[in-house]
């Protein structure tokens, strides 16, 4: 019987039922199994009133699409190609840094594609970069930077299990530069072998991109010295990010207007609202899960089989990167990360650490098949298939998962700016 | 019904634009009064008392009314694998099974955050500025009726329109 109830939820959840009502019919059915009154859902969903920290995910939302709506994306690719540009591989180079800061600051909700992939690939193309080494590098490059603040998946791992944030964002900090260093390192070598052309560094140009994009260097500036001198507690941080972005949009460079903030605050509020309402029902089904003891009983398991933390962690990731494949970002760490956390802790395993294994492994599943959003989203956008695609991306998820085992087997790299 | 069914579209049409301006209201309401208790804490170490818990439940209101209007858009978050391998048939079926299915789970969600909010009324607790929690715990009954109404809406103009209407 239980059985069966498992498998017709699995089987709606697959069929495209939104994935909030999934869980909450899972929470409503389990207690309801149990006999108990089914306000409890409703009781454990309003725990989320309690939480201080989902002000700080709405304003820093909110403050991407500002800045997705803006032309801070084509400033940013104007700054980092004066810089950059006259290095070999350059402009590959210049992707990845424009990318990997774009998706920091909107989450990785597929406008990083929409916003700059239009703008990047017809100039990869026009300085002879192969076809496919572009669409694969944009096509990756779309969670690119997930592991930065003030990154929305880090803050809702953050919630979910209780770590700090901005300790967090300190951990993350060493494996994200780490990821774009060697997909840079990689870049370089096409750009040469490809004898791709190389842009010539002016000051003149370096002048006119700075002055333009200037707004938007300084904000992780203003925003994270609040944050790690001590001034500004996150929430508060966010609602500051909020204030300048606004300041700048609208009235410094002015390219928002003021009647385009309603239908833009919708559409974040469309998103946090969807996010929110998943993190809700798994704060009820998690509290079925605790209460009967499970994650406990999961841990008693694994421990009688796997014995070593080098062997969990690699079964771990083997996980984490199939649960990548079939869920998106936000729903596989409400789900899981609960469940995990205990387990990992089981093995000694740091939970800053642990937050940054997660997120390189979904980050990864952001661009593997059958439902990797990027492929989706990169489809659409170039207007190729995501078969094509998907093979386009092979050579930087390989990289990717090279980084992936090192940022796993080295919990230096992320724990050494925290200490 | 044709005429029925666009009734319900007018109407919810209208309801989209009252919930547009609701939701920016609130949102702008949230950043002003933010920014001020940081105002207040830094410059004139004082603050409202009772601010972060009305900021909390801002939140919560306009996460649900947020996620009621993604209903009508279809922003939820799904994974939607098998309607893809499917024909146009079988995805007109599977859509409408899961309209129904969500409906029906929603109005599960309604009735139990009626009970919970009667126990509240009863029980009477103050939250702040005399606003009791119950009336703050409105928005899950009120969230749970839209989505109920728009996923049963989906099923009714699904029905209305077959297999044929199914976007591609």
């Amino acid at each position: 019987m239980k059985a069966l109830l498992s498998l017709l939820l699995a089987l709606l959840a697959l069929s495209g039922a939104p994935l909030f009502i999934v869980i909450s019919a899972a929470a409503l059915l389990c207690f309801y199994l149990l006999g108990v009154d089914l306000s409890i859902v409703i009781i454990e969903m309003y725990r989320l009133a309690a939480n201080p920290l989902l002000i700080a995910l709405l304003f820093f939302a909110f403050a991407g699409y500002v800045l997705a709506e803006s032309n801070a994306g084509k400033r940013l690719v104007g700054l980092s190609t004066a810089i950059l540009g006259c290095l070999p591989g350059g402009l590959a180079v210049v992707s990845l840094l424009s990318c990997a800061f774009f998706t920091a600051l909107t989450g990785a909700s597929g406008i990083t594609i929409v916003a700059l992939g239009g703008l990047l690939l017809p100039a990869l193309q026009s300085e002879k970069y192969p076809d496919n080494f572009s669409l694969g590098l944009l096509t990756s490059s779309g969670s690119l930077g997930l592991l930065f603040p003030p990154s929305l998946p880090m803050i809702i791992y953050g919630v979910v299990v209780g770590a700090s944030i901005p300790q967090l964002f300190l951990a993350g900090l060493l494996p994200g530069i780490f990821m774009v260093l060697l997909l840079s390192i990689y870049s370089m070598y096409k750009g040469v072998r490809g004898e791709c052309r190389i842009i010539a560094f002016t000051f003149r140009e370096l002048f006119m991109a700075s002055q333009g994009a200037v707004w938007e260097i300084l904000l992780p500036v203003v925003v994270f010295g609040g944050i790690y001198s001590g001034i500004l507690a996150l929430s508060e941080a966010a609602a500051i990010t909020v204030f300048y972005v606004l300041v700048v949009a609208l009235l410094i460079n002015r390219d928002v207007k003021l009647r385009q903030m309603p239908a833009v605050v919708l559409k974040t509020v469309m998103m946090v609202g969807g996010i929110i309402i998943i993190l809700g029902a798994a704060l009820a089904f998690n509290s079925f899960l605790v209460d009967q003891q499970i994650p406990g009983r999961i841990l008693d398991w694994i421990q009688t089989h796997v014995e070593s933390k080098f062997v969990f962690l690699l079964i771990l990731n083997v996980f984490l990167l199939m649960v990548g494949c079939v869920l998106d970002i936000y729903s596989a760490l409400v789900i899981v990360a609960p469940l995990i956390v205990p387990i990992a802790q089981g093995y000694d395993i740091n939970l800053l650490h642990l937050g940054v294994i997660f997120l390189t492994n979904l980050q990864i599943g952001y661009s593997t098949p059958p439902i990797g959003m990027n492929l989706f989203i990169a489809s659409l956008r170039f207007e190729e298939s995501i078969l094509h695609l998907g093979v386009a991306s092979l050579p930087f998820l390989g990289i990717l998962l090279v980084a992936l085992a090192i940022i796993t087997f080295v919990p230096e790299l992320s724990l050494f700016l925290v200490r | 019904m044709p005429t029925f069914s666009d009734a319900l579209r007018g109407s919810s049409h209208f309801l989209g634009h009252v919930e547009k301006w609701v939701i920016a209201f609130l949102v702008s309401l949230l950043v002003v009064f933010s920014l001020l208790q940081i105002l207040l804490r830094n410059f004139f170490s004082t603050g409202v008392i009772w601010g972060d818990e009305l900021l909390r439940h801002g939140v919560l209101w306009i996460s649900f009314l947020g996620a009621a209007r993604a209903t009508v858009e279809n922003k939820h978050i799904r994974i939607d694998i098998l309607p893809r391998l499917m024909s146009v048939r079988g995805r007109f079926l599977v859509e409408l099974v899961c309209s129904l299915f969500s409906c029906l789970v929603c109005l599960t969600l309604f009735w139990a955050s009626w009970n919970f909010v009667q126990d509240e009324r009863l029980a009477g607790d103050i939250a702040f500025a005399s606003i009791p929690y119950w009336v703050l715990e409105l928005v899950f009954p009120f969230s749970f009726t839209l989505m109920a109404l728009r996923f049963g809406f989906n099923c009714i103009d699904g029905l209305h329109r077959g297999p044929e209407g199914i976007e591609t």
